[in-house]
């Protein structure tokens, strides 16, 4: 595969490549910082590789490259792991080293094709996206079943479903499970009942929270108070309604959710 | 803290950031503070959706659709009834009533 350049969006700045730099070397300290990561990738889905046989953006490098060859079979020994939580990271690397080796066999490296390390770091974050993005999905999955919640699931092995505008249905409700990073990267509109998400909280590796539109949270029922993220994150052990922007939303813990939709679904 | 630009960087030096993210990708969850995951993520949303294209859909043709954008768009095809997007064919048909 002869490659002739690799074209970065006009935009694409020497801020743009630090905040990529940064994201790969975990230098995420901030809400700025983060900000122009997203920022910086956004721009990327423009840039191209430029080939004898056409031009390739980006975006349609990793669906090449990486989705349709690395996603079903990742999905699959994903979905065989007897401990999703305790495994999946090492699984997820394997597949991130894959891609370091396609580029280098394929020559993209810096030195014979300038831009070359922008497109390996892109493949690299939208890869860790996506699949720490389902092993936290299957990973809800099991808890939920585990639990005794009954809900219907897209079934991720195949395409057509793993497109599906939700993951999950719940009572009716539907819903969509992500990591903070993914929710983010994409910022699809809200147009689900709720969302399982995981956030990062200091002190702690993690949090899992449940954020539902105000419809649903009618289904649910139940006082609220009104607070932040935040307010719920540090130890509010009650659902708080959250309004940010044009939004209202009503947030509570994830095993809070968990209970109230078991005794919603008659099994407490 | 700025670091080397990618091309100013070796390929021991370029190896090591990768082999640093893989690394720690593995070993911890790298999550959003909850402090500005809800404000940042409705600000993206608030972004996106500034980027709104209208479409016209001329049905003079009686039953085939001829949509036109307001304006020209370097990513997603329009042609007749069909709008490609990514790796997805979105056609467009009136509906069929019994």
């Amino acid at each position: 595969m002869t490659v002739t350049e690799i074209q970065l969006p006009a935009g694409f700045t020497a801020d743009h490549e630090q905040a990529v730099i940064n994201y790969l070397a975990g230098n995420l300290q901030g809400r700025k910082v983060w900000q122009a990561a997203f920022a910086a990738y956004d721009l990327l889905d423009r840039a191209t590789l430029v080939m004898p046989e056409g031009h390739y953006s980006f975006r349609a490098l990793y669906q090449e490259i990486v989705d349709r060859q690395m996603a079903d079979n990742y999905l699959r020994e994903l979905l065989a792991l007897d401990y999703v939580r305790e495994d999946s990271p090492a699984l997820w690397s394997s597949y991130a080293r894959q891609i370091v080796s396609i580029c280098q066999q394929r020559g993209w490296q810096e030195a014979a094709l300038p831009g070359a390390r922008v497109l390996q770091s892109y493949l690299l974050c939208w890869w860790g996206a996506f699949a720490r993005g389902y092993a936290f999905e299957v990973e809800v999955f099991r808890d939920l079943r585990n639990s005794g919640v009954e809900f219907q699931a897209h079934d991720l092995l195949d395409r057509q479903e793993r497109y599906s505008p939700s993951d999950l249905i719940v009572s009716g409700m539907t819903g969509d499970i992500k990591t903070s990073v993914y929710f983010v990267q994409v910022a699809t509109p809200l147009q689900h009942d709720f969302y399982i998400v995981r956030l990062f909280v200091q002190g702690q590796s993690y949090t899992l929270a449940v954020m539902l539109q105000s419809s649903a949270w009618e289904e649910i029922n139940g006082d609220t108070i009104l607070g932040t993220l935040g307010t719920l994150v540090t130890g509010f052990p009650y659902p708080v309604r959250i309004k940010q922007g044009v939004h209202e939303l009503v947030a509570l813990r994830y095993d809070e959710w968990k209970r109230r939709i078991l005794r919603l679904q008659g099994e407490i | 803290m700025a670091q080397k630009r990618f091309d100013k960087m070796s390929d021991a030096e370029f190896d090591e950031l990768v082999n640093g993210f893989i690394d720690r990708t593995a070993t911890s969850y790298g999550e959003m503070p909850a402090e500005f995951f809800l404000d940042l993520l409705v600000e993206r949303m608030a972004a996106k959706v500034d980027e709104t294209v209208n479409l016209s859909i001329d049905l003079s043709g009686g039953d085939d659709l001829i949509i036109t954008p307001d304006r020209e768009l370097d990513d997603i095809v329009i042609r007749g009834n069909e709008i490609f997007v990514g790796t997805r064919r979105f056609v467009l048909k009136l509906a069929e009533h019994a």
